[in-house]
């Protein structure tokens, strides 16, 4: 049965939903293994992802507290 | 998590007091943050609060969104509803934790400054991040005042849906903030650490809210295949699939169930299982109690499914006696009808109570009757006022229907006044808590 087959027909005339259906049918119907196999390695890419972002996006906070920015901005101003 | 016991090794399962408690133990580690940086403090002052109250707000987000991220270990393990009320019950309070966080950073910075709020205000504004941090805050309160009681009564499912949402924006706009903040700034590792605990939280959620309901539209092809008529006001859903098996689904779970029809696409909908699941076919039954499920009498064959699941922990599973009973009222049949006849015991020793307000309320009888004839498990039908003495649910009453309720497992699926009473007869008469099993349906983020 094609995905196209099963998407309601008043929902399959608007938007992306027709494209999509058909690039899942063009996927078809893999075995079971494989889609968990599927699933682990999307997790795994996904997490691997948000430890890339993570540590991407520590390494660029600033390192010094705005507090001590602000108290060495008064230090200078004053001498 | 292993433990050695006895020269063996023995696999600790993990439980939701376990997981409570991770969280927990997560919070005071966030606190003792707070408290020791930037430096431990010398007196106890809005500064001291200011830095407590904003590592705990910042702590709690993250895992206020990935206790709703649909994650099959929290589900599996500690069960939708007590997760809906756990963040039902922390998340004011994360709220509230942000608020007074965002009060004290700027009264402890007017002192000193010497100046007044605004000027403090002024000069904060300037510090990384904070604006946006500030608009997250804002955001969280319109979400909070949308969840109050009395005006979540008055708005749709869907509007209220929308205001939540904005949590997770919220939350990306808090996140610079966080990092870049007193607390924070300067101890390189720390900011790592909390970082990933963000992204971390953010990608499981992307994972099970998004990808996974997607894949398993795609992988199953769900669609409506029957609507039957049970009585007035209760219909049963037929759905064919494919790879069904795939979802592992047990009796007495429940899906999230959105019909992509123009009319329905917008809400997903809590229904337990009503047959046990086949490799193709799965089936729930719906009383129409408010407009949502009302609409769902108006289902046709042919419509698309997307199911997210199979969520909850009232399964054979929870079992721990020998005997099991089964207590349903109203609709709350549906997971009882599966797990009546399913569970692996002996026929006997399975009784279900199924209370309704009349004859005709009893949806499903046909195969109940044939299902306790076929197992010589014992069905007793209460209709009639709840006034009748007969039909109290009461500890008392109970044992006189099936005996010792110790021997017992008890499950519990019924409007939640009736579960209310059933299970405030139950604990007073000493009945343990353990050996109580219920799932508290009701909508959640």
């Amino acid at each position: 049965m094609a995905f196209l087959d099963v998407v309601t027909p008043g929902v399959a005339s608007r938007g992306p939903l027709p494209q999509i259906a058909r690039l899942a049918d063009r996927l078809g119907t893999p075995k079971a293994t494989t889609v968990r196999w599927m699933l682990r390695l999307i997790t795994f890419l996904m997490m691997f992802s948000a430890t890339i972002i993570g540590v991407q996006l520590a390494m660029s906070a600033p390192s010094v507290s705005p507090v001590a920015v602000s108290n060495s901005t008064d230090a200078d101003s004053t001498t | 998590m292993t433990a050695i016991t006895q020269g063996r090794a023995r696999r600790i399962r993990p439980s939701a007091n376990w997981i409570l408690g991770s969280l927990l133990l997560g919070l005071v580690a966030a606190v003792v943050l707070g408290v020791l940086l930037p430096h431990p403090p010398e007196v106890f002052d809005a500064a001291l609060v200011a830095h407590v109250t904003g590592m705990a707000a910042g702590y709690g987000a993250a895992v206020m969104l990935l206790i709703m991220s649909r994650a099959p270990v929290l589900e599996r393990v500690v069960g939708a509803d007590k997760l809906a009320r756990w963040h039902g019950f922390a998340g004011p309070l994360v709220i509230g934790l942000a608020v007074a966080h965002t009060v004290m950073a700027l009264v402890a910075w007017a002192e000193v400054r010497g100046g007044g709020l605004w000027s403090a205000w002024l000069e904060m504004s300037a510090w990384p991040g904070l604006v946006t941090a500030t608009l997250g805050t804002g955001l969280f309160l319109v979400m909070g005042i949308a969840s109050m009681r009395w005006i979540r009564r008055r708005l749709s499912y869907e509007m209220w849906h929308v205001f939540h949402l904005l949590g997770y924006l919220a939350v990306g706009l808090g996140f610079t903030h966080q990092l870049a903040g007193p607390a924070l700034a300067g101890q390189r590792w720390l900011q790592i650490a909390w970082s990933l605990l963000y992204t971390y939280t953010f990608a499981v959620v992307l994972r099970y809210r998004v990808v996974q309901p997607l894949h398993q539209l795609w992988r199953h092809r769900l669609r409506v295949e029957q609507v039957v008529r049970e009585s007035d006001d209760v219909v049963s859903v037929l759905m064919r699939g494919n790879h069904l098996d795939e979802l592992r689904a047990e009796p007495g779970q429940f899906f999230r169930w959105r019909f992509l029809t123009l009319a329905h696409w917008r809400s997903a909908f809590p229904f337990s299982l009503s047959a046990p699941p086949s490799g193709h076919r799965l089936r729930i039954t719906i009383k129409a109690l408010g407009a949502g499920s009302r609409s769902m009498q108006d289902l046709r064959p042919g419509d698309l499914v997307l199911a997210e699941g199979p969520y909850g922990a009232l399964t054979g599973r929870r079992r721990r006696r020998a005997k099991v009973l089964l207590i349903a009222g109203g609709v709350g049949i549906t997971p009882m009808r599966t797990l009546f006849e399913t569970l692996d015991l002996p026929g006997e020793d399975v009784t279900l109570i199924y209370r309704a307000p009349r004859e005709a309320d009893l949806v499903l009888k046909d195969e109940l009757d044939e299902v306790a004839k076929r197992k010589r498990s014992r069905v007793i039908y209460l209709t009639g006022p709840s006034s009748d003495p007969a039909n109290q649910l009461t500890a008392h009453s109970l044992h006189h229907l099936v005996g010792a309720l110790r021997d017992h497992d008890i499950y519990l699926c019924a409007s939640a006044r009736l579960a209310a009473a059933v299970r405030e007869s139950l604990l007073r008469s000493g009945f343990p808590r353990r050996q109580l099993h219920e799932e508290r349906f009701a909508f959640g983020p």
